[in-house]
C-alpha cells in the first residue's frame, strides 16, 4: 500500500513536472545560444581546441574547475544576461521576447536592435578592450604576459575577466513552513588571489546555518570554517589544472541542494565540514570530454575537522574520478569514489554513479525544458564491520517559463542500506525560482517525504539567495 | 515538441519504475547486524541524537509532566497537539533539551519515531535505522539517564 501511494504521488508529480535549483542544469541549457555567457560572437572564429574555454563544464562559470562557489566573469555574465528578469548585461537575442509581461523591456544593457556590443574576435584583439573594464567586485591584472588560456577582456562586457583580486559573497536565508523555522542557511565569503597568470589561491570561509536560530549559527563551534582552501595551477592547454588543498571531491552532479539524498549518504553533503577532504585534484576539459581526478585524506566520518587547519586529517585515504562528455544539448558522466580507512573512522566505502542531462530547448525554441538525473550505488561498512550496500537517485525537470522565472520539479530516492527493511524514502519537490535581478533569487518549494513506513509528510521551503 | 515531452516522461517513468522495483531488504537492523550498537546504549550515546535531530526545533526544557498519559482518545485527538504529535504545553512545543523533558515525553517520542515515523517533520529525512535502534534499545533497557 505504501508503494502504491508512493507511485501515485510520483505519477502526479510527473504530470505536474516543471523545475529545481541545481547549477549543473544551468550549464546544460546554456549551449542553446552563445550570447548568454559572453557578448555576441559575430564573426568569431573558434580557436584551436587547446585554447578553447567555452564548454559545458563547471570551469566555464566557476573559479573552481570542479564547480560550485565563486563565479568567474563568464558565470557572472550569465547571471546578469540570462538568469534574471531584468538583465544588466545584454540579453541573449533568443530571449528578447521571453520577458515577464509586467517587467517588459526594462533590461538596462539591451539595445533591442542590431546595435549590439561586440567583443574581440581574436586573442590579439582582446588587449584593446582592457580599458573598458569597470568592475566593482574584481580588481587588477595579474603579472606576466597575457595567456591564451585565460578569459579575454571585452568578451564579458565591462566585467574584469582575469582579476588579481576578487571578493564574492553567497548568503542564503531560509524559512521552513513545517516547524515554522527561519534561519540563515548559509553564508559564504570567497576570496580569490591571482597574482600571476596560471596561479590562483582560493579561500572560501563559510558558515552553516542552524535551524535553531541565528545565535547558534554564529556561536557554535565550527560554524565558520574554511569550506574550500586551495592553490591552483591552471590556464593551461585544454583547460587542464592541478589544485591542492581542502575541497569536496568531484562526484556526479554538483547540486546546490545539500540535502539531496544522492549526497548525504555518500559523505558529500556540501554544507558539512565533514564532507571536505584535503588532497590533490587534477583535471582537464578539452571540449567536450571532461575529467576530474583526486587523491585525498580526510577526517573520520563522524568527526568534524578543524575549521582552519586544512591538514587536520585522520588515518586512511580516498580517491575520486569523475569523467564524461558534455555536449551542446546532452551530457553523460560517470563517477567513482573510494575511501579506505579503519572501521572506527568510518570504514571502507566504494561509490559509483552515472548521470546525464537532456536539453531539448537547444533544438526546440519553444520547449524551454531541461532534464537531469543521477543514480548512485555503493558499498560501505557498518560500524560493526559488516559490509552492506546503499543506493540513491535524483532526477529533476526545469521549465524556464520566462526570463528569471523557472518552474521546477524534482524526485529523490534513497535506500541507505539495501539489506534493511523499510529504511528507504522518496522525496518529491515542486516549486518556482524567481530571480528579479542578478544576484537575487527567491526559491519556493513544496516538498513531500514518503518514507517506507509511517505517514508521508510535507513542508514548504522558502529561500532567499543573495550572491555576487 | 510532443515527441520531446514524451521522451522526457518516458525517461522519468523508467527511472521511477526502476527505483520502485528496487525494494529494500527484509531484515531489521537488529536482525542483520545485532552488534552494530550496544545492547544497552548509554545516555551519552542517545543524547547526541536528540541534540542533532530534535532539539533544533524542540528547544528549551518545558515539559508536559502535568498532563495525563496519552490514551487512545488522546491519540485520536492528536491534531489538537503540536504538529509533531508531542504534547504542547500552553500551545508551545515541549522542549527536549533536558533529561527530564525527554523522560516526560517518552511515550510520545516513541510514537513519533516508531509508529508514525514523522520526526523530524515535513520533508526532512527521518532518523536512520541505526539511530532508531539506539533509541529503541535505550528505551527497552529502562531509558536510564542522569535524571533517573
Amino acid at each position: 500500500m505504501q508503494l502504491g501511494r508512493c507511485l501515485m504521488l510520483v505519477a502526479l508529480f510527473a504530470l505536474l513536472a516543471g523545475e529545481a535549483v541545481a547549477t549543473p542544469i544551468y550549464a546544460a541549457r546554456s549551449a542553446r545560444t552563445c550570447d548568454n555567457c559572453h557578448v555576441t560572437p559575430k564573426e568569431w572564429d573558434n580557436p584551436p581546441l587547446a585554447e578553447r574555454k567555452c564548454n559545458m563544464s563547471c570551469q566555464s562559470c566557476h573559479v573552481d574547475p570542479a564547480g560550485g562557489g565563486m563565479r568567474n566573469a563568464s558565470g557572472r555574465y550569465f547571471g546578469r544576461s540570462t538568469l534574471s528578469m531584468i538583465a544588466t548585461s545584454p540579453r541573449p537575442t533568443n530571449d528578447w521576447d521571453r520577458n515577464v509581461s509586467f517587467v517588459g523591456r526594462r533590461d538596462r544593457a539591451t539595445t533591442y536592435n542590431d546595435d549590439l556590443p561586440l567583443g574581440p574576435k581574436t586573442f590579439e584583439e582582446a588587449a584593446a578592450f582592457a580599458d573598458a573594464v569597470n568592475d566593482g567586485w574584481a580588481w587588477g591584472t595579474p603579472l606576466g604576459a597575457p595567456t591564451r588560456y585565460g578569459l579575454l577582456a571585452g568578451r564579458y562586457g565591462t566585467l574584469n575577466p582575469d582579476p588579481v583580486f576578487r571578493v564574492g559573497t553567497d548568503v542564503r536565508f531560509a524559512a521552513l513552513l513545517s516547524g515554522s523555522l527561519a534561519f540563515p542557511m548559509q553564508i559564504d565569503i570567497p576570496v580569490v588571489f591571482h597574482p600571476v597568470h596560471h596561479f590562483t589561491v582560493l579561500a572560501n570561509t563559510g558558515a552553516r546555518g542552524r535551524p535553531s536560530g541565528y545565535s547558534d549559527t554564529f556561536d557554535q563551534d565550527h560554524s565558520f570554517y574554511l569550506r574550500e582552501a586551495f592553490a591552483m595551477v591552471h590556464e593551461a592547454p585544454y583547460q587542464a589544472y592541478v589544485k591542492a588543498g581542502r575541497f569536496v571531491p568531484s562526484f556526479g552532479l554538483r547540486l546546490d541542494d545539500h540535502t539531496a539524498l544522492i549526497r548525504r549518504g555518500f559523505e558529500l553533503d556540501g554544507a558539512l565540514p565533514e564532507s571536505r577532504v584535503s588532497g590533490v585534484e587534477v583535471g582537464a576539459m578539452p571540449n567536450y570530454p571532461f575529467l576530474n581526478a583526486s587523491w585525498f585524506r580526510m577526517a573520520a566520518r563522524q568527526r568534524v575537522p578543524d575549521a582552519w587547519d586544512i591538514t587536520d586529517v585522520d588515518d586512511g585515504w580516498g580517491s575520486a574520478i569523475n569523467a564524461g562528455w558534455r555536449d551542446l544539448s546532452w551530457s553523460v558522466g560517470a563517477s567513482a569514489l573510494i575511501r579506505r580507512r579503519p572501521i572506527p573512522e568510518g570504514g571502507d566505502t566504494s561509490s559509483y554513479g552515472v548521470y546525464g542531462v537532456v536539453n531539448p530547448w537547444r533544438r526546440w525554441r519553444f520547449v524551454p525544458l531541461t532534464y537531469q538525473f543521477e543514480y548512485d550505488y555503493g558499498s560501505f561498512q557498518r560500524s560493526s564491520g559488516a559490509e552492506s550496500q546503499q543506493a540513491a537517485l535524483y532526477q529533476e525537470i526545469q521549465w524556464v517559463a520566462a526570463n528569471g522565472v523557472t518552474l521546477l520539479a524534482a524526485h529523490d530516492w534513497e535506500d541507505p542500506d539495501t539489506e534493511i527493511v523499510d529504511d528507504e524514502a522518496h522525496r518529491l519537490q515542486t516549486g518556482v525560482q524567481v530571480s528579479p535581478i542578478s544576484g537575487v533569487t527567491l526559491d519556493g518549494r513544496f516538498r513531500v517525504l514518503v518514507p517506507a513506513v509511517g505517514s508521508a509528510d510535507s513542508d514548504i521551503f522558502l529561500q532567499l539567495h543573495l550572491w555576487q | 515538441m510532443e515527441r520531446v515531452v514524451a521522451v522526457c516522461r518516458l525517461l522519468f517513468g523508467l527511472l521511477t519504475l526502476a527505483v520502485a522495483g528496487c525494494g529494500s531488504g527484509d531484515l531489521t537492523l537488529s536482525q542483520a547486524d545485532p552488534d552494530i550498537v550496544a545492547r544497552s546504549p548509554a545516555w551519552e550515546v542517545v543524547y547526541p541524537i536528540f541534540q542533532r535531530e530534535c532539539i533544533p526545533c524542540h528547544t528549551g526544557t518545558e515539559d508536559s509532566s502535568d498532563e495525563p498519559d496519552e490514551d487512545d482518545s488522546a491519540l485520536a485527538a492528536r491534531s489538537a497537539h503540536g504538529p509533531s504529535g508531542l504534547r504542547a504545553v500552553g500551545g508551545v512545543e515541549p522542549g527536549l533539551e533536558s533529561c527530564e523533558a525527554i523522560q516526560d515525553n517518552l511515550d510520545d517520542i516513541f510514537i513519533d519515531i516508531f509508529v508514525d515515523n514523522n520526526m523530524p517533520p515535513g520533508a526532512w529525512p527521518r532518523l536512520t535505522s541505526r539511530e532508531k535502534l539506539i533509541i529503541q534499545r535505550w528505551i527497552d533497557n529502562g531509558a536510564e539517564g542522569p535524571c533517573n
